[in-house]
């Protein structure tokens, strides 16, 4: 009989402008310290969610705990920071990719189903997503 | 201004011989491995003509131990 075993990780991933490319968004994962980039915010998050994915199947099949790569607190101090500033609720699909003076903090769920050869769920949707504007969420 | 991952590749490897940049059959990232350190997923949408930025960089010098000083002059020079 193979064992399954069904885990949900609840991840948080801050999304901004990349400072140093034009064009291009920085997700960062906080929980798997995991950075990656799209062309736009709602690019990021998907990429944020294939590299969370592929991060905890690497660990999973290593039999390590992927919440162990947390980011440093440094990370977590800014966004703390911007959910303290009030932000609210937006539409990721629809944001203005253009608009580089916001950032993004996005909740999503990561199901993983473990078997003797490791599978994934690939479900995309974000629970919820946050908007703040620049001058209350700088990045540290 | 970002970096290609050609030459952050190479880079990386220059620092630490022992690490490998990994291309897996699907999916729009790849990953750096090392040794005693985890895999950390490179954003790859274009391939080696893809850029990162030093977000990214710092990110990846902490999963594989590497000086990010180091990186970034090797990356520099």
């Amino acid at each position: 009989m193979t064992k399954e075993k069904r885990t949900v990780f609840n991840l948080t991933a801050m999304v901004e402008p990349a400072h140093d490319l034009p064009e291009q968004w920085v997700a960062h994962v906080l929980e798997f310290d995991v950075v990656t980039q799209g062309d736009s915010p709602f690019d990021a998050y998907r990429m944020a969610f294939e590299a969370a994915m592929m991060v905890a199947t690497d660990d999973a099949s290593e039999g390590v705990d992927p919440l162990l790569r947390r980011a440093p607190e440094k990370y977590w101090e800014g966004f703390y920071r911007c959910m303290n500033s009030n932000p609210k609720s937006v539409e990721l699909a629809k944001v203005d990719a253009s608009d580089r003076q916001k950032m993004y903090i996005i909740f999503f769920e990561l199901p993983l189903a473990l078997r003797a050869e490791t599978k994934a769920d690939h479900s995309t949707k974000p629970v919820r997503a946050a908007l703040s504007n620049d001058q209350a969420c700088a990045h540290p | 201004m970002g970096t290609k991952l050609r030459d952050l590749a190479k880079a990386v490897v220059q620092l630490a011989p022992d690490s490998e940049l990994k291309k897996p059959k699907s999916g729009s990232h790849w990953k750096f491995v090392r040794p005693k350190c985890r895999p950390y997923p490179v954003p790859a949408h274009n391939g080696d003509r893809s850029e990162v930025g030093d977000t990214y960089i710092a990110g990846l010098c902490r999963c594989l131990h590497l000086d990010h000083k180091a990186l970034v002059k090797m990356l520099s020079s």
